[in-house]
């Protein structure tokens, strides 16, 4: 049997459990909908905010409103002392308090300075981190204005000249690739790659497991010199494959379906939620196959250590979140300990999921062709690594190897 | 009768688990704890140091070399290039050799000593939110302080005494106070809501098909009701995670710095709760699921967003009306967020009213999932 009629079979064995094309598009359009959703506001704003004015004076009202004025600021209430501020902080009504003290104006109007009482709720660090430094940056301008005044006052020269005395060193920022820091282009990315993988991982399980099931029932039918059904009658070859070949049959199949399930996605992102892809298609498509080949070849040979698909399953939905924490998505590699990095560095979601967020953002990944040659190391390993096994289980008679009890 | 019936159903579950799905009884012990170990040791660095930043000094005098040194002082920023172009700059941040760059202008001294002003370019890839994020807000750090100073002298420059100087440059101070997580550092930020998602994975897997497993082998049929059934089946499940969740918080506790700032009688409610919750839901999914393995992929789709949704990284306030409405239905959008909040804050404020969600919600699916149960036990008899 050719390797093109292996794929053939493996292609009408899907036919008949559509439950693999169902993981394969369906679980990576599903999550696409769910997280879209999630991140549809893009980035964090309407921040909780309690105000509290001791000082009651012209001034400070001015820059009360400059906080109110603020998007990433949704002042919930305003209190007139600290203790009625730590309650709502306390009872998490505001995640960020600001405190303008007594005798504010008469400080800085006497030529002394005040200190504004900024106070926030860190155990999420994702909403306060932003909105401090806004208050931040506020609170500067502020301060820059009325420093501009005073310096006119004292030194007599003019308004422009006086702020470069008092903010002599400017800072431009400029953001690359992401410069809203948009939280749809830093996270869905990752997940995307994540649900490709289990929804190949699946369907990769499923056809190990229809497999053995098919070879058990040849062996029960001769034993019991049965008469076999139709649809085994048509496949009964599984026996005379070799090992590679059968393997290599499903890997091709399930990874160009996971491929095209990877390009039907990136055309969403394009056309429905308007990502802009800088990269080339014919780089994005590439990286995509690769990464698929070394799923499906995981996928092969994380099932071949199960005895049933159950199994398969029940372990394998332990993976995904540990594989997406470990993929320095979020938190980056650099920043982990040298052997948890090594082991972060044996998954493809690893070099995919990143890979993948730099073509978006960047248009171009200096780890490309790193990324690429690991993802195929990894997925050749795996191949590997599954024929082992398999041949280990043709020899000693045991069908199965399951790792646990 | 039906305490000896309920006793023989936990009974029997228990040594199902332990005799026949061994492996998966080590899991649902195990998973917990060994995520809290990983991530841990994912995020034993808490907080992000050490930037490799490129430094390009265009001015090459003493001011220029004493700001930078406070680049190169702060532990946020390892300055790892001193290049001499920007093209260099460029070609060392395209290629990733360094996430940010600090650009200081041809006669940056001289214009500041002229009063005339200057600014710098500070330049961050930020493919990475948390990376340029931090970047960012130390760089701001720096340049405020730098300027503040030097505002200062500026003044002290008109025959100003430096206190009044100071006023001149400097005259609103603002006085930044992190409750709860002072470093904003991402253990406490992300570990206990993690071994929450653990704890519910880990019962997706093994709880999963416990209702259609009882569909497919008919062992209780004759004995007990649907209700007694399932309540009973409960039982091992429910152990084994609870001492699972709480090994795993102590895990954290020991050897990740978790503080641990509340009350455990609080989590020990919180937690019951959760998983009372998660395996009514779980009961649901099994009760209406075909098979076994259907039991356990179809509650995929529910079970794993909920580490985003549970409002644990982005907040449930950012959330529009469909996500808010979708994370309702998940147990664990009212339990990360609470664990987190005893152990860091040593209070949760919506601790008791969650409680009470998570219970309405475990009776409505328990309820459904007896209705739908007891409809397939009835068709079978």
């Amino acid at each position: 049997m050719t390797l093109w009629q292996v794929i053939r079979r493996e292609k009408r064995q899907c036919a008949c459990d559509p439950r693999r094309f169902l993981f394969i598009f369906g679980a990576a359009i599903v999550y696409l909908l769910i997280f879209s959703v999630l991140f549809a506001p893009d980035i964090i704003r309407a921040v909780p905010t309690v105000l509290c004015d001791e000082d009651q004076s012209p001034l400070s009202r001015d820059l009360l409103q400059r906080f109110e004025h603020n998007e990433r600021m949704h002042v919930t209430s305003w209190v007139s002392s600290q203790e009625e501020m730590q309650v709502m902080l306390r009872e998490k009504k505001a995640l960020l308090a600001l405190c303008i003290p007594r005798d504010f104006s008469r400080s800085i109007n006497n030529g002394g300075y005040s200190t504004i009482l900024c106070i926030a709720n860190a155990s999420n660090i994702m909403p306060v981190s932003a909105v401090t430094a806004d208050a931040e940056t506020i609170a500067e301008n502020f301060n820059n204005e009325i420093a501009v005044k005073r310096a006119e006052l004292v030194t007599g020269q003019i308004g422009s000249r006086v702020l470069s005395r008092v903010r002599p060193v400017r800072t431009e920022l400029r953001v690359m690739h992401n410069p809203l820091q948009s939280f749809t282009l830093f996270y869905l990315i990752g997940l995307l790659a994540a649900a490709l993988q289990q929804g190949v991982f699946f369907a990769t399980g499923a056809s190990v497991f229809q497999e053995e099931e098919r070879r058990d029932g040849e062996r029960g039918e001769k034993q019991a010199e049965a008469v076999p059904t139709a649809a085994l009658q048509g496949e009964r070859v599984s026996g005379q494959i070799p090992f590679w070949k059968l393997t290599a049959g499903k890997v091709i199949w399930y990874s160009a379906l996971g491929l095209l399930s990877y390009l039907v996605i990136i055309a969403l992102l394009v056309w429905v939620l308007g990502m802009r892809l800088k990269a080339g298609i014919a780089a994005t498509v590439l990286a995509g196959g690769v990464y698929m080949v070394s799923v499906a070849s995981l996928g092969l040979c994380f099932a071949s250590f199960f005895r049933t698909e159950l199994r398969f399953v029940q372990f394998s939905i332990a993976y995904p979140l540990a594989g997406f924490i470990l993929s320095g998505f979020t938190w980056p590699l650099s920043a982990m300990p040298p052997f948890v990095r090594a082991l972060a560095n044996l998954l493809p979601q690893t070099w995919f999921a990143n890979l993948l967020r730099e073509l978006f953002l960047a248009g171009y990944s200096p780890l490309y062709g790193k990324a690429l040659v690991a993802m195929a190391c990894i997925g050749a390993a795996c191949f590997g690594l599954c024929l082992i096994v398999y041949n280990f289980q043709h020899k000693t008679r045991n069908p199965f190897c399951d790792f646990l009890p | 009768m039906k305490s000896g019936a309920f006793r023989q159903i936990v009974q029997e579950e228990w040594e199902y688990l332990r005799r026949r799905n061994g492996s998966v009884l080590v899991l649902l012990l195990l998973l917990p704890v060994c995520y809290s170990i990983l991530f841990g040791l994912v995020y034993r660095q808490n907080v992000i140091r050490q930037l490799p930043t490129a430094v390009y000094d265009q001015d090459q005098s003493s001011t220029s070399r004493k700001y930078i040194r406070l680049f190169e002082d702060s532990e946020k920023f390892n300055v790892t290039a001193y290049v001499d172009s920007q093209e260099e700059m460029e070609r060392l941040l395209r290629e990733e050799s360094v996430l940010a760059a600090i650009a200081v202008p041809p006669d940056f001294a001289k214009h500041i000593k002229q009063g005339r002003g200057t600014e710098t370019v500070l330049i961050v890839n930020s493919a990475n939110n948390t990376l340029s994020n931090s970047a960012i807000t130390f760089a701001w750090e720096i340049n405020r302080s730098f300027s503040a100073a030097t505002g200062q002298q500026l003044f002290e420059g008109l025959n100003r005494m430096p206190g009044e100087a100071m006023n001149l440059a400097y005259p609103v101070h603002v006085s930044v106070r992190l409750l709860h997580n002072p470093l904003s550092g991402f253990s406490p930020f992300m570990l206990a809501g993690l071994s929450v998602q653990g704890v519910q994975i880990a019962l997706l897997l093994a709880a999963g098909p416990m209702l259609v497993r009882e569909v497919e082998e008919r062992r209780f049929a004759p004995v007990a009701s649907s209700a007694l059934l399932m309540l009973g089946k409960m039982v091992p499940y429910w152990l084994a995670s609870l001492a699972a969740s709480f090994i795993a918080l102590l895990v954290q506790v020991q050897f990740f710095a978790m503080p641990m700032r509340g009350s455990w009688l609080e989590i020990f409610v919180l937690v019951n709760a959760f998983i009372f919750a998660v395996l009514c839901v779980l009961q649901l999914f099994s009760a209406l699921s075909p098979n076994q393995l259907t039991a356990v992929q179809i509650p995929m789709i529910y079970i794993m967003p909920g580490t985003l949704y549970s409002g644990l990284s982005w907040p449930v306030f950012a959330m529009n009306r469909a996500a808010e409405l979708y994370a309702a239905f998940m147990p664990v959008r009212y339990t990360a967020e609470n664990v987190r909040d005893i152990m860091l804050a040593g209070y949760a404020p919506t601790l008791w009213a969650d409680c009470r969600a998570l219970l309405c919600g475990a009776l409505a699916a328990f309820l459904a999932a007896r209705f739908v149960f007891d409809r397939k036990r009835r068709r079978i008899a």
